[in-house]
């Protein structure tokens, strides 16, 4: 993009918000060489009839009012909908809960069996050995 | 509105429902003007504005705040609505009578005011005849008042693309206008 069409976009852009703060504004040019300012001031009148030609409008209250009315019934339906959900999640959370607990100490008691039994088996063979060695021993 | 205040509120929103009633407040004369300076008429700027709102409710989980304002996520929502509606029902843009009335002042002479009309219809016959994005760009810029920076976070393009986008957007209207004249 050339320095002087860069200077048409930011003469076209500083006027378009210099009309929507002043109605009517006239934007200034002093970048703009003499051979495009006539192209840029058919530009400028034409923003300024656009921006006639597209006055803003608003919803009267009475629609404003029946839509707002029909969105919070809207959102009332849902919030009544999430509350039905939340229970239900809460019971399966509670359900998983329950479970891992279930298994957590399931696996405890497996451990405390296991490790019971063997030190049992140990001492047992402990007990066997020093019996023998005892035994071997001359009176 | 302030993008801290704005974030507040639509979290507010995604976590009760009945909040969101706060943010309909905020911008329904913003989408109800977009949709209606696209459509050219209140019936159906009044069925897209509800259909907008409706939709944005539905999908207001998904939004997630990331620099990109809400009401940027709002006028997407209305510029899909219209299109969707144009598409689907094959519809062209007209220039109502609503429009031309909003346009006259009430202490001019009846025949300034019937060259005044006839102009204006002229004016927004050409701008609808424009592609979607090239109006959405004025309405925007002239009907919303925004600015290039706002503009280019809803279309989803950068604020230098937006000035190029104007000054193109300019040269076509003023062709078609010319088309007009001459034919």
């Amino acid at each position: 993009m050339n320095m002087e069409h860069r200077d048409l976009l930011e003469v076209l852009t500083a006027h378009a918000d210099q009309l929507n703060r002043i109605a009517g504004g006239d934007a200034q040019d002093p970048q703009v060489p003499p051979e495009q300012r006539q192209e840029l001031r058919s530009l400028l009148q034409l923003a300024e009839q656009v921006k006639g030609a597209l006055a803003p409008v608003t919803a009267s209250p009475a629609y404003k009012r029946k839509l707002g009315l029909d969105l919070s019934e809207v959102a009332r339906h849902r919030r009544s909908k999430e509350l039905l959900v939340a229970p239900l999640s809460t019971r399966r959370e509670l359900l998983i809960g329950a479970a891992i607990g279930s298994a957590v100490a399931l696996a405890g008691g497996i451990v405390y069996f296991v490790r019971t039994h063997m030190q049992g088996q140990s001492q047992h063979v402990g007990q066997v050995r020093t019996q023998a060695v005892v035994n071997r021993e001359p009176a | 509105m302030k993008g801290e205040q704005e974030r507040v509120l639509v979290e507010r929103a995604q976590n009760d429902p009945l909040a969101f009633a706060a943010l309909y407040e905020v911008y329904v004369d913003q989408v109800y003007n977009y949709v209606y300076q696209r459509t050219g008429n209140h019936s159906d700027a009044e069925d897209l504005t509800a259909r907008t709102f409706l939709k944005a409710f539905a999908h207001l989980e998904n939004y997630v705040f990331k620099g990109v304002p809400f009401s940027a996520w709002l006028y997407r929502i209305a510029h899909n609505a219209v299109a969707n509606w144009y598409r689907d029902r094959r519809r062209h843009q007209v220039v109502s009578l609503d429009a031309l009335i909003a346009y006259s002042k009430g202490d001019d002479k009846p025949e300034d005011v019937t060259q005044a009309w006839e102009e204006q219809k002229k004016l927004l016959e050409a701008i609808r005849r424009l592609p979607a994005e090239r109006q959405q760009l004025l309405i925007l810029k002239f009907s919303e008042g925004l600015k290039n920076a706002e503009i280019a976070q809803i279309m989803g393009r950068t604020e230098g693309a937006i000035k190029s986008l104007y000054h193109r957007t300019l040269l076509a209207l003023r062709r078609e206008l010319q088309k007009d004249k001459t034919s």
